[in-house]
């Protein structure tokens, strides 16, 4: 009974039953009803050919078979029509529900005249009530629903009773003495539209039941579903605000420096200009160095399914990466060189901001630990389900004892130190998080002396056609 | 010369700007909030505003000044420069560059990366007064 009474009384949001996503979901179900009331056309009107060439034994009147089909083919084009034309938006939500009920009470209404001219409970017509039922148990309000179950009771009971009464004359498909006997017999009508109606009530229970410990659960699922939103826009704010507080002070110190080293506030020595210009290198390494804390920290508690992942095609995105890379490498004469310009498409799953900033960092690494006027390397090569990206630079390279050690946060090798002493020492430690982000595999292999070669292998989104 | 109107809530930042400015022969009015936006840009009638985009009220206060701005028929005229710390090189989902101008989102005419180079400055407004460019 408690559960009964909740089925009234809960309160889900005036919009638990009316969101789009059940609208559409109803939408769907109600197309199905549409295609599957073809082939009841198909069925009843077969019926009623099979009825009139005396191709069976039953005697079902043919007449209203004929006139039912042809009833439900054009109301059936009619609500094919509506189920196109209606959107599953807010707007629409009273024509969705118009249409619900006007194609159950159609259905009813068929259903009737057709259980009428099979005989009634003669044969099993009344059965095709109970996927009406179901239907409106599920997507209805539990009022609206219970409303179109006992409406149900009333069509399928009404040729019945109509018989009983004797305004319908009492058919028979077999012309046995027994449907009359009963037909005749109130107590048997009785019992027998007592049982219907209790059968479509237990049906309608059963599915609205059912339907509102989904709807629950689905409800809950939704409040979890808001505050994880609220909650990864407040680490978004937090975020926002910490490197706000950490880089307006720089940049504020940035400004005064400018304005020291370009003379506005007179003219400084020389020795003041250098000394200012250290400063500042020093703050913006601060900068970077902050930039990379707080990248690192985000990563380390982003998920893939947070991570904006949409499809990349890999080779365009490497043709402006290398772009980039060879402006930063201009100053010192190093070329970066895509032997891969002819590749073809390899698409993979990757969120752009993070994927740029994992390649950037690894060819500013490259520029970075290479001598001047060096070369980079950077290729694609694909298999049928992954592709490899790989990055070849031939500065410096790695001690062989540092190699399992360089992607540790803040640890940088002795010659990489000597080399580019502005390092963050944040860099391959920020490439190691979002390669795990996208579940790539990252490989390094380095020669000191001879140069380092980074090789990232991704999942391709689909087998790639060369 | 130009009327610049810096809408900023950094003390230094809005000295720093001011020295670069003025010693360029422009003049500088400075607004250290967002409220009141419209009655305060008509009074200050400027050629050009500079705009943050994070104050203590709001993370997002500059966006939100901006979009007000552009909305204004009175004042949507007058170009705006947008600069903040939160740049590219922060490596954020959320940073801003000048790719993220538009006019549902950030209706700036440009964005430059704080701390701003007085010669990128100077150019910038030069370029978006359209003042023939000159070495500053």
């Amino acid at each position: 009974m408690k559960r009964l009474i909740q089925l009234f009384d809960v309160d889900w949001g005036s919009s638990n039953y009316d969101t789009e996503l059940r609208r559409t979901e109803l939408l769907v179900r109600l197309r199905w009803f549409v295609a599957l009331r073809w082939i009841a056309v198909v069925c009843c009107l077969s019926l009623a050919v099979a009825a009139y060439s005396r191709l069976v034994p039953m005697r079902f009147d043919y007449r209203l078979l004929a006139g039912a089909s042809l009833f439900l083919a054009l109301t059936n084009l009619l609500f094919g029509y509506f189920n196109k034309t209606i959107k599953p938006d807010f707007d629409h939500t009273r024509q969705v529900r118009y249409l619900v009920i006007a194609e159950t009470s159609t259905d009813y209404l068929v259903l009737s005249v057709v259980s009428y001219a099979t005989g009634g409970f003669e044969f099993p017509i009344l059965a095709f009530f109970i996927s009406e039922i179901i239907l409106v148990s599920l997507f209805c309000r539990p009022a609206v629903s219970l409303t179109l179950t006992l409406t149900a009771v009333v069509f399928a009971a009404s040729p019945m009773v109509l018989e009983h009464l004797g305004i319908l004359p009492t058919l028979s498909i077999f012309e046995t003495s027994y449907k009359y006997q009963a037909i005749a017999d109130p107590y048997y009508t009785v019992g027998y539209i007592g049982c219907i109606t209790l059968s479509f009530l237990f049906c309608w229970y059963l599915v609205a039941e059912i339907s509102l410990s989904l709807r629950q659960r689905e409800h809950e699922v939704e409040q979890t579903q808001q505050k994880l939103i609220l909650l990864d826009k407040e680490k978004t704010q937090a975020t926002l605000r910490a490197t706000h507080e950490l880089k307006a002070p720089l940049a504020a110190i940035n400004s005064y420096i400018y304005t020291l080293r370009d003379g506005y506030c007179g003219e400084l020595p020389e020795k003041a200009i250098q000394v200012l210009e250290r400063v500042r290198t020093r703050a913006d390494l601060l900068m970077n160095k902050i930039a990379d804390i707080i990248h690192l920290s985000n990563l380390r508690t982003l998920v893939g399914e947070e991570a904006s992942i949409a499809p990349i095609d890999l080779s365009r995105f490497m043709v402006k990466e290398i772009k980039e890379a060879n402006l930063i490498g201009q100053t010192r004469g190093i070329q970066v060189h895509n032997l891969s310009q002819e590749s073809p498409s390899y698409h993979i799953l990757g969120a752009s901001v993070q994927l740029h900033s994992m390649i950037s960092n690894l060819l500013r690494n490259a520029i970075n630990y290479s001598h001047d006027g060096g070369t980079i390397e950077v290729s694609l090569s694909g298999t049928t389900d992954q592709v490899s990206l790989t990055i070849e630079d031939h500065g410096i390279g790695i001690p062989e004892g540092n190699l399992e050690r360089i992607f540790d946060e803040h640890f940088r090798s002795n010659n990489a130190v000597k080399h580019n002493p502005n390092g963050t020492g944040l860099g391959l430690s920020i490439v190691k998080e979002i390669a795990r982000l996208h579940h790539a595999l990252i490989q390094v292999s380095s020669k000191v002396g001879v140069g380092t070669t980074f090789t990232l292998t991704f999942t391709l989104l689909q087998p790639t056609k060369s | 010369m130009a009327h610049v109107l810096i809408i900023d809530d950094d003390p230094d930042i809005i000295d720093s700007l001011s020295m670069i400015l003025e010693a360029n022969g422009h003049s500088v009015d400075v607004k250290t909030d967002t409220g009141q936006l419209i009655e305060d840009v008509v009074k200050a009638n400027p050629d050009i505003i500079i705009l943050d985009v994070i104050f203590p009220e709001d993370p997002q206060a500059g966006f939100k000044a901006a979009r007000t701005l552009r909305k204004s028929e009175q004042i949507n005229h007058i170009p705006v420069l947008m600069l903040s710390a939160v740049n590219q090189r922060s490596n954020l989902a959320f940073s801003i560059s000048n790719s993220d101008i538009s006019d549902d989102f950030m209706p700036v005419e440009a964005f430059l990366d704080k701390p701003v180079e007085p010669r990128a400055l100077l150019g910038k407004i030069d370029e978006l007064l359209g003042v023939p460019q000159t070495s500053h």
